[in-house]
C-alpha cells in the first residue's frame, strides 16, 4: 500500500460497506453510526492536517497511524516489515513509539472497581425473579407500550424477511450444520455402509453386532448410537459440548457432505432416517462401522466401492469376517491366556482378588515385610509379587528333606495348606470342580499353579480395559512420542494402531502390570507349570499344540511368549 | 459480516459454552458468566459514565439482558464481544439519559472534607513507600483518569477494551459495530490524545 495515496482513515463514521452486520439480540438500542463532522468535531486541531494527507513532521501520515496498530501486533507482515524499516532508520519514529508504549503502560495505574458481594446476589435474585414471572398473568398494556409493541413486531417481521432473504442468497454453513447435523455427525459410518438395502441385507445374515467386543478399538460411545436432538437450540448445545477434535470433524464432514452428489446425499439422509428410528439397525450399523476399522485399508477401500448390489457387498463382508475369525481362532492358543499350552478356566476378578489375598496373608513375616515395602503395588503388580514371593519360599519338602537341585528350580507349589486355603478361596462352582478333577499325571496343586498364572494373565488384560484411556489422551501421547515411533505406528491398520498406542500408554502409566512384565510372568510359569509329556532330547517340536513333546534347548517352547518379540497388544484371541 | 464459516471457532470459548448452559436452564452457569464478568463490566462502566453505583446498575442490567436474550441466543461470535456489545449500547443509552448533567461522584481515593477513607488509606500506604511517591502517584492517577475522559466516548470504550479486555481489533470492531480498519484508526487517535495529555509523566 502506498500511504501517499491514503490519507489516515477516518475512526469514526463508517460508510454503509464497512459496517458489520449486528450480532444477536444485542438490544435494539445504542449508538447510531457518527457523521463525518462529529468525528472531525472531535478530533485533536493537530489531526486536521493528517485528514488532508499533508505530511506534519517526520512521518508521513500511513506510517503513523500505524504505530499504534504496530505495538498492538495487529499490522499484516507486509506492514510490520515496512514501518520496521522505518524504525531502524528514524530516531523520531522509535521516540515516538517508544512515548506511545509509555502512555499505554500509565493506564496501568487507573483504579480497578471492588465489587462487593451483593452485586452478585442481588443479580442472580432479580434474575430468579425474571424466572419465576409467571407469564399468564402479563402486566396490562398501556397505550404507549402497545405503540412500542407493534413496531417491534413490525420490525421483527422486516428483520426476519432480510434475514430470510439474505438466507435465499447466502446460506448460512453453521445452521446448514445444525440442520443436517445427524447424518453429518454419523457421516464416516454412512459412507462405509452407503444405503438402506446394504444395512437391512447385512441385518439378515446375523453376523452383526457380533457376540461381544471387549477389545473394541475406539473408546468413544460411537455417534450411531448416541441420540442426537431433534431442537436446534438442543442441536447447538451438543455441538458445543463436543472436543475441538469432533467439532473439527463435524465441520470437515459437512463439507464431505456438500460435495456428494444429490443422489447419495439422499441415501444417505433415508439411511439416516431408518438408524435413527430403528435401534437394532443401528447397533448393527455401529458394529459395521468399528468392524470396518479392524480391516485392511484396501479391503476397506473394496468394501466401499463395491456397487454391483447390497447382495454383492454383504458377501464380501462375510467373506472378511470369516478369514478374520479364522485368524483370531489361530492366535487363541498366543499368549497369555494358554501360557504354557495349558487349557482351563480362568477366576474372576473378584475371586482372584481373594486368592491373591489369601497368598499374602499366609507369606512368613519376612515375605510380608519385603510385600509392604512394595507398598505402592495395585493390581496386578502386586499380585505377580505376592505370587513370586510365596513361590520362592519353598526351601524343602513336607518332613523337612532338603529339594533336590531339580526341585530347587521347579517348587512344589502351593504346599497342601496353602492349596487348601486357596481352593477355599474360590466362589466360583465351575473352577472348584476344574480344581478337583485330579488325573494321575496332574494333581491339583498343578491345576492350581495353571489356574493361578493364567488367571494372572487374564487379569492383566481387565486391567488394561478398565484402565483405557480415552482417544484424547492417545492423541497427547502419540504427539509425545519420538519420531521414528509415531512413524511406525502410522504403518499400522487403524486398530492395530490404537492397541498398540494403548499397550505404550499401559507401559507408561503402570509399568509394573503384568503385562509390561512379561518376562516375570514366564519365569514363574517356567518355574510352576509341570511339563506335558517327555523331552525328546533334540528340542525341535514344534511346540504350540497342546500334547507337543518337543522342548528347545533351553526349556522353552517354540512358539511360547518368551521367544517371541515383545506383545504389541492384547492377543485376538481374547476376545 | 461476520464469517459464517468462522462461526464454529465459538463454540470454543467457554464463556459461549456456559452460556448454552444457561440456555439449557443451568442457572449455576449464569452465576459463572455473572462471577466472571461482573468486575470487568463495572470497571468498564465506571469509566464510561461514571459513578460506581451507576456502574454497577448499568452491570446488571446487562446481565439481566443477557438473562432475558438467552432463548434466542446463538453463538456466532466470542461472548465477551456480546456482552460487551450490549454494555456499549447501554452505555450509551445512559449518557444520552443523563444528558450534560455531571455526576459528582466521590472515587475512593478523593480528598473530601473527611479525607480518604481509612481502609482505603493504609491499602495506598502499604503499596507505596514515601509520602511523596504516594503523592506523586496519585497526582499521576488523577492525571491519568483525566486523559482517559478527556476521549470521545468511542475512542474511551475502545481503549478501555483493547486495553484491559485484551480484545483485538477485530473483537473491538464486533462489540462497537466497526470494522477493525475503523477500530485501528480509532484506537490510533486515542492514543495519540492520550500521550499529548501524558506528555510529562513520559520520558524521551
Amino acid at each position: 500500500m502506498n500511504p501517499d495515496d491514503h490519507p489516515l482513515p477516518h475512526d469514526e463514521p463508517l460508510e454503509e460497506s464497512t459496517r458489520i452486520d449486528p450480532l444477536p439480540d444485542s438490544s435494539g438500542d445504542g449508538p447510531p453510526p457518527q457523521s463525518l463532522d462529529e468525528t472531525l468535531a472531535e478530533l485533536p486541531a493537530g489531526d486536521m492536517t493528517e485528514r488532508t494527507g499533508e505530511t506534519t513532521a517526520e512521518f508521513r501520515p500511513g506510517w503513523k497511524a500505524n504505530l499504534v496498530a504496530y505495538l498492538d501486533g495487529e499490522l499484516s507482515e507486509q506492514d510490520m516489515q515496512e514501518l520496521d524499516e522505518v524504525l531502524v532508520q528514524d530516531a523520531n519514529a522509535r521516540t515516538s513509539v517508544e512515548e506511545l508504549r509509555q502512555t499505554w503502560d500509565l493506564l496501568d495505574v487507573l483504579p480497578r472497581p471492588t465489587v462487593t458481594e451483593e452485586f452478585s446476589a442481588q443479580t442472580l435474585a432479580t434474575i430468579q425473579a425474571i424466572h419465576d414471572e409467571d407469564p399468564s398473568n402479563p402486566s396490562p398494556w398501556t397505550g404507549r407500550t402497545l405503540v412500542v409493541g407493534v413496531w417491534i413486531v413490525l420490525l421483527s417481521i422486516s428483520s426476519a424477511a432480510g434475514v430470510w432473504v439474505t438466507d435465499r442468497w447466502q446460506p448460512n454453513p453453521t445452521d446448514h450444520l445444525i440442520q443436517q447435523l445427524s447424518v453429518v455427525e454419523r457421516l464416516e459410518a454412512y459412507r462405509d455402509i452407503g444405503d438402506v438395502d446394504f444395512l437391512v441385507a447385512l441385518a439378515n445374515t446375523d453376523r452383526f453386532p457380533r457376540p461381544s467386543q471387549p477389545d473394541g478399538t475406539d473408546t468413544r460411545e460411537p455417534p450411531l448410537l448416541v441420540s442426537i436432538p431433534e431442537a436446534p437450540q438442543q442441536r447447538w448445545t451438543y455441538v458445543a459440548k463436543l472436543p475441538a477434535d469432533r467439532r473439527r470433524q463435524l465441520k470437515k464432514n459437512l463439507k464431505d457432505f456438500d460435495n456428494l452428489s444429490g443422489a447419495k446425499r439422499l441415501k444417505l439422509e433415508q439411511l439416516d432416517d431408518q438408524v435413527s428410528e430403528k435401534e437394532n439397525l443401528a447397533k448393527i450399523a455401529a458394529d459395521f462401522h468399528d468392524w470396518t476399522k479392524t480391516l485392511q485399508p484396501w479391503q476397506r477401500d473394496e468394501l466401499r466401492k463395491q456397487r454391483a448390489g447390497a447382495s454383492s457387498k454383504v458377501e464380501l463382508v462375510v467373506k472378511y469376517l470369516d478369514e478374520q475369525q479364522k485368524q483370531d481362532a489361530d492366535r487363541a492358543t498366543g499368549w497369555p491366556l494358554t501360557l504354557g499350552n495349558r487349557q482351563g478356566p480362568v477366576l474372576d476378578s473378584g475371586d482372584f482378588k481373594k486368592v491373591i489375598d489369601t497368598i499374602a496373608d499366609r507369606l512368613p513375616p519376612m515375605q510380608k515385610q519385603q510385600l509392604v515395602t512394595n507398598g505402592d503395588l495395585e493390581g496386578t503388580a502386586r499380585a505377580l509379587k505376592v505370587v513370586e514371593l510365596s513361590t520362592t519360599l519353598v526351601r524343602s519338602r513336607p518332613g523337612g528333606r532338603p529339594l533336590t537341585p531339580l526341585e530347587r528350580l521347579r517348587p512344589r507349589w502351593p504346599h497342601p495348606e496353602l492349596g487348601r486355603a486357596i481352593v477355599e478361596a474360590i466362589s466360583a462352582k465351575s473352577v472348584r470342580e476344574w480344581l478337583h478333577e485330579v488325573q494321575q499325571e496332574e494333581p491339583i496343586r498343578a491345576r492350581i499353579a495353571t489356574l493361578i498364572i493364567r488367571s494372572l494373565s487374564a487379569e492383566g488384560l481387565r486391567e488394561l480395559r478398565r484402565n483405557r484411556p480415552t482417544r484424547g489422551e492417545l492423541l497427547e501421547l502419540f504427539i509425545e512420542l519420538p519420531r521414528e515411533e509415531q512413524d511406525d505406528l502410522m504403518r499400522l491398520p487403524t486398530s492395530k494402531y490404537f492397541q498398540q498406542l494403548e499397550r505404550i500408554h499401559d507401559s507408561q502409566r503402570n509399568p509394573q502390570g503384568i503385562l509390561n512384565q512379561v518376562q516375570r510372568l514366564v519365569r514363574l510359569a517356567g518355574r510352576l507349570l509341570p511339563r506335558r509329556g517327555r523331552r525328546n532330547g533334540n528340542g525341535n517340536g514344534s511346540g504350540n499344540g497342546a500334547n507337543k513333546r518337543g522342548l528347545s534347548p533351553r526349556g522353552q517352547r517354540p512358539g511360547s511368549p518368551s521367544s517371541r518379540p515383545p506383545a504389541t497388544g492384547p492377543p485376538g484371541g481374547s476376545r | 459480516m461476520i464469517s459464517s464459516s468462522n462461526q464454529f471457532k465459538f463454540l470454543h470459548d467457554p464463556d459461549v459454552q456456559r452460556m448454552l448452559r444457561v440456555q439449557d436452564g443451568d442457572e449455576e452457569a449464569f452465576g459463572e458468566l455473572v462471577e466472571s464478568f461482573r468486575e470487568r463490566l463495572i470497571h468498564i462502566f465506571s469509566h464510561l459514565v461514571g459513578g460506581h453505583d451507576a456502574a454497577e446498575d448499568l452491570a446488571q442490567e446487562v446481565f439481566l439482558r443477557i438473562y432475558r436474550a438467552r432463548e434466542s441466543y446463538r453463538p456466532t461470535a466470542k461472548f465477551s464481544t456480546w456482552l460487551f456489545r450490549i454494555a456499549n449500547n447501554l452505555a450509551y443509552n445512559a449518557r444520552r439519559t443523563l444528558g450534560r448533567r455531571k455526576e459528582i461522584t466521590i472515587t475512593p481515593d478523593d480528598s473530601g472534607p473527611l479525607g480518604p477513607r481509612p481502609a482505603e488509606q493504609l491499602l495506598a500506604d502499604q503499596s507505596s513507600l514515601l509520602p511523596s511517591r504516594q503523592f506523586v502517584t496519585r497526582e499521576m492517577r488523577d492525571q491519568v483518569q483525566e486523559a482517559i475522559e478527556s476521549l470521545s466516548d468511542r475512542q474511551r470504550l475502545a481503549v478501555l477494551l483493547h486495553k484491559f479486555e485484551g480484545m483485538s481489533y477485530a473483537d473491538i470492531g464486533l462489540s462497537m459495530d466497526l470494522t477493525p480498519q475503523a477500530v485501528k484508526s480509532l484506537l490510533s487517535r486515542a492514543r495519540e490524545n492520550l500521550k499529548i495529555h501524558l506528555k510529562k509523566y513520559v520520558s524521551n
